[in-house]
């Protein structure tokens, strides 16, 4: 392709990488010779390539690579891979795969038809191949024509089934347009289903718009937030290092000073339990936060003091629970016993706590009095927790 | 013996009990009566089978409401030992029973374990198959419902299955007579009766009081929705063995996918489609009915579809979208036929690219739509609807079409899940292969989506294990509240296990696996040291394990250099473990034979090459390695096992590096803390290999400087940190050896002392134990009257520990001084 072959041998991974000469290069380039470079630029499918074929599944996250094919061959010219080492094949409105240089040689003069089923074609009409089988191609294409007007959404309708049924309508009319079944037929009912519902498309396009922009978005945010996650992560476990080295440190440093060796180790010891003692503190602080998280209702602060706790007697002579005032029902309307979480409740359970203890201990608390008045009212039936 | 725990009566088999036996029953018991879970850690060795069964059996046959229990354990040998051990556990009840009543109560109990098809198939052919899928699909192809009804209808038409066949003229529910069966004794009865064992055994689960499996079957959701959805909410489930749980639990929601699988499915696509057009000219009305019940909802389109029909059951799909109706573009055949074919190309088009990607589900869910169209409601129904529409056409030799079905629960996973799962595509194998071979890599990152409905649905799990240190750490990630959480000390007569931490070889170098140390010769000498200085001392067998297959090979080439081989081969014979799994049974085969004293003449009389040595073997091996995990060195098989090295994971794994990443955000555990505690875990299932029981002895020598630190060897189990002790814990090669020798001396005498009352337990001290129980709590309650405190604290804690090393600790000392030399 270049008057010194050695010379263009030499050049060809240069003039491969530097891509930005390419549109150029390629309009300037006569019929029959490819235009160098745009494979690599193409395979990686990076947004915003400048591409004479814009047709192609448009991929910004490159993900997606162009299909391609050691056994490649154009059905036109019949260059193969070997021959041509940058082969790259297009595929036509008409699903049929040519080479670029055929296409250049072909269409660049103007709307010409197919060489292989005479349809006529544009150059600008033949997009860069993604999937393996053309049959599937084919069929994602019909459907980015079908899924822009076919867009209703589920709250669009009253029920799940009008809804599903609505599906398989959309179905139907895909199936029919990919394998070519009663054209006309479909096309009719197509257009009958976009007059009637033309306002809906638009403003379920836009709804669409919106959310993509919105899922984005929160990725975006959870991204953010879990890079700050590992940054604070990383930094925690840096100082603790830091911590770390600068007690060794002072150990290092103590015994260089003469200090007493048993005496830098006590202090080393105190430090570290301190240390530990802290670590679990805050541990301890993070489960807390998490449970009351957890719990819906807020607890009492209870226990802000630590009362010393001193065995207590009432009654020393006769200890009167009340037992014959009352009869205890088998479970009480107690709303706060059932806010806690069943596995706190089996949690309790081994350790002995039994519901129906605190229940007969707070009737037996509230009934606990009424004998000792001097009005007699030991014969009274107290009704407790109607 | 017989004895009463908390009221309850225990019907134990053996005349003696073991200390911790006990407690782990006391324990075990709180945790049932709570309806709460339980992790338990109990020395290897010490019954945990046999207390377990034992403690749960009498609590069914005392209540009324006999609750089931599902015992998963890890391997079938140790299904089979589990089974066994329950057949001695009722043998023993039924010659204690009192009256006739117990007596026939007894004697109705069911007991069975289930296994795989493969191991219970009796048919002449399809039992000589290889592979299980291939076992698993010639079965369904003789057995579902559509082939039998045509089979019975018009006999000889198709071939059927004889065992299965008979079974139908069984009574329902009465298909074997009650008692328990081993896996081996239910194949025989299959033999004798002309009936299938696996259908047996599947129909019986719903009548049987104990039934034995794998982890898999209550974890996979694959596998769980056919064969533990009868089970009821109240069943005791046991997941024995279960310190690698969290990892059986990724592994049962992840799938790996490859470029032949892709095009195996492609190909099975294609297949759908050819049969589709097949039975639209011959029998359209089965495809008509097939579509009209899904208009109708999925609930009933797969109602009651029996255990024979089910081939391969969906991931999980939550209740609520199970009621919901198939979407109504993947309802008729053909057009989900399509969208098969549209999800395996655009798969096939990822598997291009030369670059690794990681994305969430919901990134690759909207790729996917935006590329292909294809939403994410009819994707979550992808493997329902492949299932009805198998049935519906009646395919077999379904073991064809594996890649496909692997496809679809795929898509249905990723269409499920939004949370705990990362999807990865890692272009090449390793880093430096420059031909692609891509893996896509659908990850569960969260251990406890897989274990939550478990623990939704059974009141009481409780996990146990020899080696589940430190237990705080499985809650955490399993996401649970166990309301026991316990590890037992082992209780001793005499030190019958020796943990030595060897930090410097005899020329005071340090030795460490560390990665920038672990190549430096002077530690592959200091490692070889350790071995040849062993090999010299111990008899029979020796157990080494390294980090990894990497660091193996290096360092035995390494060894080889230095002559260090030869050394060790002057004592033992060296065997050692590879990737192959039948190369490394083969070693391990000829490892045994050279260790078993009784073979040894056999073996010399045959003239065989490896055992005319007789001085026992080295066997080299891999933590996480075939020989780490349930193959047990009993005996004169180990009586050292080393470990060179810390075995952490292999930390630049892309899938290990996102967990990582996962647990860190999500619950809170660091990253360095739980690399050190797998990595402990795993130190500790591989030493503990060596000890299975309180008459065996062995030394445990952990070989790095890493050892020597206290937050490391914290994670180890409680029952082995108790006798680390202060001067085994930082030794040099030379030392070491001293304080074994001195060990082996010790141990090798008669052991002529009286373990009843310390290590074995009779009736007699169970009962002494509970009257100073009752009298410590009575005690307790004394001092607690008249506070109000909530009672959970007041609950005496059985400090049995204290008591029994106190008394251990007296009689170390008159060992150590009565030893006649």
């Amino acid at each position: 392709m270049a008057s010194n072959p050695k010379l263009a041998w030499l050049k060809g991974p240069a003039r491969a990488s530097s891509s930005s000469a390419r549109p150029t290069s390629r309009a300037a380039s006569k019929p029959g010779t490819p235009g160098p470079g745009n494979r690599p630029a193409n395979l990686n499918g990076k947004p915003g390539t400048p591409s004479a074929y814009h047709n192609a599944i448009k991929d910004p996250s490159g993900r997606m690579v162009e299909y391609s094919n050691k056994d490649d061959k154009c059905p036109v010219c019949t260059t193969d891979r070997y021959l041509n080492p940058k082969l790259r094949l297009l595929v036509s409105p008409c699903y049929h795969k040519m080479c670029e240089s055929c296409i250049d040689r072909l269409f660049t003069l103007g709307p010409a038809p197919c060489p292989i089923c005479g349809k006529i074609l544009r150059k600008s009409g033949f997009v860069a191949q993604t999937f393996e089988d053309l049959d599937v191609e084919k069929e994602v294409s019909v459907r980015r024509r079908i899924a822009r007007e076919f867009n209703k959404k589920v709250e669009d309708f009253p029920d799940r089934k009008s809804y599903d049924d609505y599906l398989e309508e959309v179905e139907d009319i895909t199936f029919n347009l990919i394998n070519g079944i009663d054209i006309p037929q479909t096309e009719a009912r197509i257009a009958a289903f976009r007059a009637a519902n033309a306002a809906l498309i638009e403003a379920n396009i836009q709804r669409d718009t919106a959310a993509a922009a919105e899922q984005a978005a929160a990725e975006e945010e959870d991204r953010r937030f879990r890079t700050e996650q590992a940054r604070m992560a990383a930094r925690e476990e840096e100082e603790e290092r830091a911590e770390r080295e600068r007690e060794r440190r002072a150990v290092i440093d103590g015994l260089e000073r003469g200090e007493d060796a048993e005496g830098v180790l006590r202090r080393t010891r105190a430090e570290a339990e301190r240390r530990a003692r802290r670590a679990q503190e805050v541990a301890a602080q993070q489960q807390r936060e998490r449970e009351s998280a957890l719990t819906a209702f807020a607890r009492p602060g209870a226990r802000k003091e630590v009362v010393p706790d001193e065995p207590h007697i009432a009654y020393l002579d006769e200890l009167l629970t009340g037992a014959e005032l009352y009869t205890l029902k088998l479970a009480y309307d107690d709303p706060v016993s059932e806010a806690v979480r069943p596995e706190m409740r089996a949690r309790w359970a081994v350790g002995g706590f039994r519901q129906a203890e605190s229940w007969q201990r707070a009737v037996s608390c509230a009934v606990m009095g009424l004998g000792m008045g001097t009005v007699d009212d030991s014969a009274m039936e107290v009704d407790v927790g109607a | 013996m017989k004895f009463n725990i908390d009221g309850l009566p225990i019907v134990f088999p053996y005349d003696r009990i073991y200390p911790e036996q006990y407690s782990y029953m006391c324990d075990l018991k709180k945790t049932l009566d709570a309806q709460g879970h339980g992790v338990l850690e109990m020395p290897s060795g010490t019954g945990k089978t046999v207390s377990l069964l034992s403690l749960i059996v009498s609590y069914q046959q005392h209540s009324a409401h006999p609750r089931k229990l599902i015992y998963c354990s890890r391997t079938v040998p140790e299904i089979e030992k589990a089974l066994s051990e329950l057949q001695r556990l009722i043998k023993y009840r039924i010659s204690q029973a009192e009256t006739p009543e117990e007596r026939t109560k007894e004697e109705s109990f069911m007991g069975l374990g289930l296994t795989s098809r493969k191991n219970l198939c009796l048919h002449p052919d399809v039992s000589k198959e290889k592979k299980g899928k291939v076992v698993d699909a010639r079965c369904r192809d003789l057995t579902n419902s559509a082939v039998c009804e045509k089979g019975r209808a018009n006999p000889g038409s198709v071939p059927l299955c004889d065992w299965h066949e008979k079974l139908g003229e069984k009574e329902p529910g009465n298909l074997i007579p009650p008692g328990v069966y081993t896996l081996a004794e239910v194949l025989q009865y299959g033999r004798d009766e002309g009936v299938c064992p696996y259908f047996t055994i599947r129909r019986m689960m719903p009548f049987v009081d104990v039934i034995i499996y794998s982890f898999h079957y209550l974890l996979d959701p694959k596998v769980a929705e056919q064969v533990s959805k009868e089970f009821s909410k109240d069943a005791i489930v046991v997941f024995d063995e279960a310190h690698n749980i969290d990892n059986v639990c990724l592994e049962s929601l992840s799938i790996d996918l490859t470029r032949p699988m892709l095009d195996s499915a492609a190909r099975s696509v294609v297949k759908l489609t050819e049969k589709i057009e097949e039975i639209k000219e011959t029998d359209a009305s089965k495809l008509q009915d097939e579509y009209a019940k899904l208009v109708e909802g999925l609930q009933e389109a797969n109602n009651d579809v029996p255990d024979e029909d089910a081939f391969s059951a969906n991931p999980v799909l939550p209740d609520d979208l199970l009621k919901e109706a198939v979407p109504g573009n993947i309802r008729k055949a053909e057009h989900f036929v399509a969208f098969l074919k549209r999800f395996v190309e655009y798969l096939k088009t990822r598997m291009r690219v030369l670059h690794v990607v990681a994305e969430t589900p919901l990134s690759f869910l909207q790729h996917l739509k935006d590329i292909t169209y294809i939403e994410r409601r009819p994707l979550r129904f992808c493997a329902e609807r492949l299932q009805s529409l198998v049935r519906t056409l009646e395919l077999s030799k379904i073991d064809e079409h594996s890649a496909l079905q692997k496809v679809a629960s795929f898509a249905t996973l990723v269409a499920t899940y939004e949370k705990g799962f990362l999807l990865i595509l890692e272009p090449f194998e390793t880093e430096t292969a420059t031909v692609p071979n891509p893996i896509f890599h659908f990850t569960c990152l969260d251990p406890s989506l897989a274990i939550k409905p478990v623990f939704e649905r059974f009141s009481s799990v409780v996990i146990t294990s020899g080696t589940i240190s430190p237990l705080d750490m499985y809650p955490k990630m399993l996401q649970f509240t166990p309301v026991i959480q316990e590890s037992y000390p082992m209780t001793l007569t005499r030190n019958c296990f020796l943990p030595l931490v060897i930090t410097r070889g005899s020329d005071q170098v340090a030795v460490s696996s560390r990665f920038e140390v672990r190549n430096d010769p002077a530690v592959v000498r200091n490692f070889g040291s350790i071995l040849v200085e062993y090999s010299k001392i111990v008899p029979d067998g020796i157990v080494a394990f390294f980090p990894s297959y990497l660091y193996m090979e290096s360092i035995v080439a390494a060894w080889n250099d230095m002559g260090i081989l030869n050394e060790v081969w002057k004592n033992k014979l060296i065997f050692v473990e590879t990737p192959d799994a039948n190369e490394t049974s083969i070693a391990l085969e000829n490892y045994r034979r050279v260790c078993a004293p009784a073979l040894r003449g056999v073996c010399l009389a045959h003239g065989m090459q490896a055992c005319n040595n007789g001085r026992g073997a080295v066997m080299l091996s891999v933590a996480r390695g075939k020989v780490s995990e349930g193959i047990d060195f009993d005996h004169n098989y180990g009586r050292a096992v080393i470990m060179f090295g810390v075995p952490y994971q292999y930390t630049q794994s892309r899938i290990l590096r996102a967990r990582l990443e996962y647990l860190r955000d999500a619950y809170r555990i660091r990253e360095s803390e739980f690399l050190a505690f797998d990595a402990m875990r795993t130190a500790a299932q591989c030493v503990g290999r060596v000890l299975r029981g309180k008459t065996d002895w062995g030394l445990m020598v952990f070989a790095d400087k890493r050892y020597a630190r206290a937050d490391k060897r914290a994670k180890l189990p409680r029952w082995m940190n108790q006798y680390i002790t202060e001067t085994a814990s930082n030794l040099s090669t030379d030392m070491a050896i001293v304080l074994s020798k001195l060990f082996m001396r010790q141990i090798s005498q008669n052991p002529n002392e009286n373990q009843t009352g310390i290590s074995l337990w009779t009736l007699e001290h169970i009962e002494r134990r509970q009257a100073a129980e009752r009298e410590a709590a009575e005690q307790m309650q004394v001092d607690d009257r008249g506070s109000f405190e909530p009672v959970n604290d007041a609950v005496p804690t059985l400090d049995d520990d204290d008591e029994f090393a106190a008394s251990w600790d007296k009689f170390r000392d008159d060992e150590l001084v009565d030893v006649p030399m």
